[in-house]
């Protein structure tokens, strides 16, 4: 039995990414052709989210732990959030629907990126115990798929006035793209800020410390005022639009280096879960 | 006059350039003491004392700011929910059919708040009011929990070996404390009993606990503490580190004289790695031990290999399991005594109660905010005659745009069928 979770824990990840790649050009098509491909689309999305699921329990299973440790793992949970994220967006605000054509190729690479790491299997040191690592890794993957749907409503906004006016009739409006944005932001904001909270109660019990100095814990609390900054300069400044969206790459920028970056360049305690 | 001042010193706290600079001086404060911390306190770009301060200035004016923001989002929360009628809309729906439209509002969960002979105001999720307000609230709490943590938090390591009692009063090693915390001094006489320590298939450490007898006046009470479960003691906590190894009791006997060594090495992190450590002897030899797992057993009992080298040459080597004796070329080395050690930390800490606390107000402003964004429609007679309806939403009002359609739709009905 567990031979057979091991083997298939890639195979079913590697079946969501080519559901996923296939979404994504189902969306493309419908975008610039014009072409009714979105219910296959999002039919295809259910599938694809479904294996990715199978693909994540059949590790849990394997590994007796939650997907927190690895590249793989990790990588593997922030693409099943994104695309979450995104068929959420497909089938309850059909509006938005076509931030799945950024949506969707990021949890590919994510998947993609991760089973090239390799899936090997790596046992939880002591200290990743506890409800409040599980709500600390949870919030966090929250807030990477809500910032890479903010993310996505930005660059679609800045790209909109690029493209040819039939294609950017099939693209949200400006505004809706911007509000997506705004909220998308606020969610990231929010989860980001619980999951650093959480996260230090868990050092605390952990590490007898609540904040360390540690390079991921600095590069997330930079990030997470980046995004308080955005979203106070939309609120009181009235920032909107495209210089809006870019203050949102850079946020998402951080992101990525806080949670993916920082563990390349430098030692961190942090390090364990990306090794 | 007091209006005035009110409007000003709002101005001052809250005012758009005084928010964004707090964050920046937060961002600025932060990076700084990151850059410190990577290349050290001795080369820093300022000392760690300074960043520290630094942090705690700006945290007190973010929660200034935080205080005032969360008062006057309360105030506005407070009227918003109470007044007689919303702030009205750009687009007004002309309502031909009163009772579908109520019908309508009732099925979609509004609840009518306020009713006046010409108006009346239905509200749909009224506890989202209370959203961003609860959310500085705990931003607020957070900052304060954090203030006071960083005020009074003392806290030091200290290193216990099985059996062996700390006296009360011991000050552990590389104590660290807030202006205001006095230092962490052992209350009372406390004692590692036992060392568990479970492993991995791989023999990486799976879950690592001990059983400290803390002595008192009645005897004795045990307390177990483990990795990420730290116990508590007289307002202290006491957590466990990672870190632990063995002490070997060593005898180094020469032409009829010994001498007595404590060697404390660590445990290797992984079953099939070493530790290693190089101690000079009084003599000038110098006695080499690699400490490895004895693989035959599952919790992993230390397998120590001593070699004496002299002027370059070893001279012997030979493998302990347990307390034995071997001799070495010219000299007889016995593992007398053989003691786990683990590393501990002792700490007291105030505010975390507040951290806490504010995490809970936080997720709760999170949901309230973005999962229950108050609507408003206030139906009332307008000056040509009619009834109208304003809807209003008072955040993100561009997705709701099929909620107000359906709204729409079931205000400009054809009434006919309800006559």
């Amino acid at each position: 039995m567990t031979e057979a979770l091991l083997i298939a824990d890639p195979l079913l990840h590697l079946a969501a990414a080519a559901c996923y790649m296939v979404v994504f050009v189902l969306l493309v098509v419908e975008m610039l052709l014009g072409r009714r491909t979105a219910s296959a689309a999002m039919a295809l999305a259910w599938v694809g989210t479904s294996t990715h699921a199978l693909g994540i329990l059949a590790r849990w299973t394997v590994a007796g732990h939650g997907p927190m440790l690895t590249k793989y793992e990790n990588l593997s949970a922030y693409a099943f959030v994104t695309a979450g994220l995104a068929l959420y967006l497909g089938v309850r605000k059909a509006g938005l629907r076509s931030l799945g054509v950024l949506l969707y190729p990021a949890a590919f690479l994510m998947i993609g990126v991760a089973v090239y790491t390799g899936p090997d299997l790596v046992n939880l040191p002591p200290a990743f115990t506890g409800v409040w690592l599980v709500m600390h890794v949870c919030f966090y993957f929250l807030a990477f798929g809500s910032a890479m749907t903010a993310v996505s409503a930005s660059v679609l906004l800045m790209v909109r006035s690029r493209l040819r006016p039939t294609v950017a009739a099939r693209l949200p409006d400006v505004d809706d793209l911007d509000v997506a944005a705004y909220r998308f932001a606020g969610l990231a904001f929010t989860f980001w800020g619980i999951g650093m909270l959480t996260g230090s109660i868990w050092a605390y019990n952990a590490w007898g410390r609540y904040w360390g100095w540690d390079p991921v814990e600095t590069w997330s609390l930079v990030t997470w005022l980046i995004l308080g900054v955005y979203l106070h300069l939309r609120r009181f400044f009235g920032w909107d639009g495209t210089r809006a969206a870019w203050l949102i790459v850079l946020s998402f920028a951080l992101a990525l280096m806080s949670l993916f970056g920082t563990t390349f360049i430098t030692g961190s305690l942090h390090g364990v879960y990306f090794r | 006059m007091v209006s005035h001042r009110m409007r000003v010193l709002r101005r001052v706290i809250l005012g758009r350039r005084a928010v964004v600079s707090v964050i920046i001086a937060l961002v600025s404060t932060v990076t700084v003491g990151y850059a410190d911390s990577l290349l050290g306190v001795d080369v820093g770009i300022v000392p760690a004392s300074v960043a520290d301060w630094a942090l705690r200035v700006v945290a007190v004016l973010a929660a200034l700011q935080l205080a005032t923001a969360t008062t006057l989002l309360a105030a506005r929360d407070i009227r918003r929910a109470f007044r007689a009628r919303g702030p009205g809309a750009r687009e007004v729906i002309r309502v031909r059919d009163q009772a579908s439209m109520i019908r309508a509002l009732r099925s979609a969960s509004y609840i009518r708040l306020r009713r006046s002979p010409d108006t009346v105001r239905y509200v749909r999720n009224v506890w989202g009011y209370a959203g961003p307000c609860t959310l500085h609230l705990g931003m607020l709490v957070v900052m304060c929990g954090v203030l006071v943590a960083s005020l009074t938090q003392s806290s030091g390591t200290f290193v216990a070996y099985e059996g062996e009692s700390i006296p009360a009063g011991t000050v552990p090693a590389s104590t660290e404390r807030g202006p205001l915390a006095s230092p962490p001094a052992l209350t009372r006489p406390i004692m590692l009993d036992h060392l568990d320590v479970t492993y991995w298939p791989d023999g990486a450490p799976r879950r690592i606990a001990a059983l400290v007898t803390l002595e008192t006046a009645d005897g004795g009470r045990e307390l177990e503490v483990g990795v990420n479960d730290p116990g508590g003691v007289s307002g202290f906590r006491i957590f466990q580190h990672s870190t632990f190894g063995y002490a070997f009791g060593i005898t180094v006997t020469r032409g009829g004289v010994g001498e007595r060594y404590r060697f404390e090495i660590p445990v290797p992190a992984e079953r099939d790695a070493a530790s290693y450590l190089d101690t000079t002897l009084d003599s000038g030899d110098m006695l080499r031990a690699k400490l490895v797992h004895d693989p035959s057993t599952p919790t992993g009992a230390p397998l120590l290999t001593l070699r004496l080298v002299r002027g370059g040459v070893t001279l012997g080597e030979a493998e302990y399991a347990a307390t034995s004796s071997a001799v070495l070329g010219d000299t007889e080395v016995s593992v007398d005594v053989v003691k786990r050690w683990a590393v501990f930390s002792l700490q007291r800490t105030r505010g975390m109660g507040l951290v806490f606390t504010g995490f809970f107000l936080i997720f709760a402003g999170a949901v309230l905010t973005y999962a229950f964004t108050p609507r408003e429609v206030t139906i009332s007679r307008s000056s040509a005659g009619g009834v109208v309806a304003e809807w209003h939403a008072v955040r993100f009002p561009l997705m709701y745009g099929s909620e107000v359609a359906a709204l729409r739709r079931a205000a400009e009905a054809d009434g006919d069928d309800d006559d």
